[in-house]
C-alpha cells in the first residue's frame, strides 16, 4: 500500500460546507465517510489537499478529522504517521491538528 | 599643517556631514513609508472586518435559499480575505494576532454556521460574538500600532 492523495476540491467540493449530511451534500461527515475514512483504510498514508475551495468552516474540519478519532477510534498518534495535510493555507492545518488533538483528548478521558 | 591639507581635512569633513544627513533624511523615508504601508494594511483589515460582519447578517436574516447560499460563500470569501492580511501581519505583529484571527474564525464558521437546525433565538448571540471577537482582532492591531509609533518622546513627558 502507498500513499493516495485527495483534492478536496476536485474530488469532494470546491465550497464544502456543513458538519453533518443533514446540513447539505457538501458536508464533513459526508467527506469523511464517504472519501476520507476509506482512503485511509486503503492506504498506508493519505495526503489531503485542501487547496482551491473557497473556504473551510471550522464545523466542517472539525466533523471531518475530528470525527476520525471520535466516530473510527483513530487516534492522535496513528493519524501523525498516516495523515498529511497539505495546503498553501497554513492556518488550515494547524486547525486541523488541533481538533485532531481535542478529540483525542476527550476520547482519553 | 599646509593649507592643502587642511582644505582636505574640512572638505572630508563636510562630505561626510552630507552623506550622514542623507542617510538620515533616507531612513526617515522609509521610516514614514512603513508607517504609511502598514496603516494601509490595518485600514483594509478593519475595512474587511466589517464585510465580514455585513456577509454574517446577510447570512443569518435571509431567508431565500439562493440569497443564503451567496452570503454563506460571501462569509468564507471575506473570511480568506482577513486570513491572508493576517498572515502578512502576523510576523510583524505577533503570535497574538493569529490567536485573535482563531477566536473569530470558530466564532464565525464554528456552532450553528452551515447547519440546517440554526436556532433563531441564538442569532444575536452568535453576531455579538463575531462583532467581539472582530473588535478583538482590529485592537491587537491598533495597540501594536501604537506602540510602534506613537512612543512618548522625551521632551513631550
Amino acid at each position: 500500500m502507498a500513499t493516495s492523495i485527495i483534492f478536496v476540491a476536485k474530488e469532494f467540493s470546491e465550497t464544502p460546507g456543513g458538519r453533518f449530511r443533514s446540513d447539505g451534500p457538501k458536508s464533513g461527515e459526508s467527506f469523511r465517510e464517504d472519501i476520507l475514512y476509506p482512503k485511509l483504510q486503503s492506504s498506508d498514508r493519505v495526503e489531503v489537499n485542501l487547496d482551491d475551495t473557497l473556504g473551510y468552516g471550522s464545523s466542517f474540519l472539525e466533523e471531518s478529522f475530528g470525527g476520525l478519532v471520535r466516530n473510527h477510534g483513530m487516534t492522535m498518534a496513528n493519524l501523525k504517521e498516516r495523515l498529511i495535510v497539505t495546503s498553501s493555507r497554513k492556518f488550515y492545518d494547524s486547525r486541523i491538528w488541533q481538533y485532531i488533538s481535542d478529540a483525542d483528548a476527550r476520547a482519553r478521558n | 599643517m599646509e593649507q592643502s591639507s587642511i582644505v582636505l581635512v574640512v572638505s572630508s569633513i563636510g562630505w561626510g556631514v552630507a552623506l550622514l544627513g542623507l542617510y538620515v533624511a533616507n531612513r526617515q523615508a522609509n521610516g514614514r513609508e512603513t508607517r504609511k504601508e502598514y496603516r494601509a494594511a490595518l485600514t483594509t483589515l478593519e475595512v474587511t472586518i466589517d464585510r465580514l460582519l455585513s456577509a454574517f447578517r446577510a447570512y443569518l436574516s435571509e431567508s431565500d435559499s439562493i440569497k443564503c447560499e451567496h452570503a454563506r460563500l460571501m462569509v468564507h470569501s471575506e473570511l480568506g480575505r482577513i486570513r491572508r492580511q493576517i498572515d502578512w501581519l502576523e510576523p510583524i505583529i505577533g503570535k497574538e494576532l493569529e490567536r485573535k484571527f482563531t477566536v473569530l474564525y470558530e466564532a464565525v464558521t464554528g456552532g450553528d454556521f452551515e447547519s440546517k437546525s440554526r436556532a433563531s433565538k441564538k442569532v444575536v448571540e452568535d453576531y455579538n460574538k463575531i462583532v467581539t471577537a472582530g473588535e478583538n482582532v482590529l485592537e491587537c492591531t491598533e495597540v501594536w500600532f501604537k506602540t510602534k509609533y506613537h512612543k512618548p518622546r522625551w521632551r513631550q513627558r
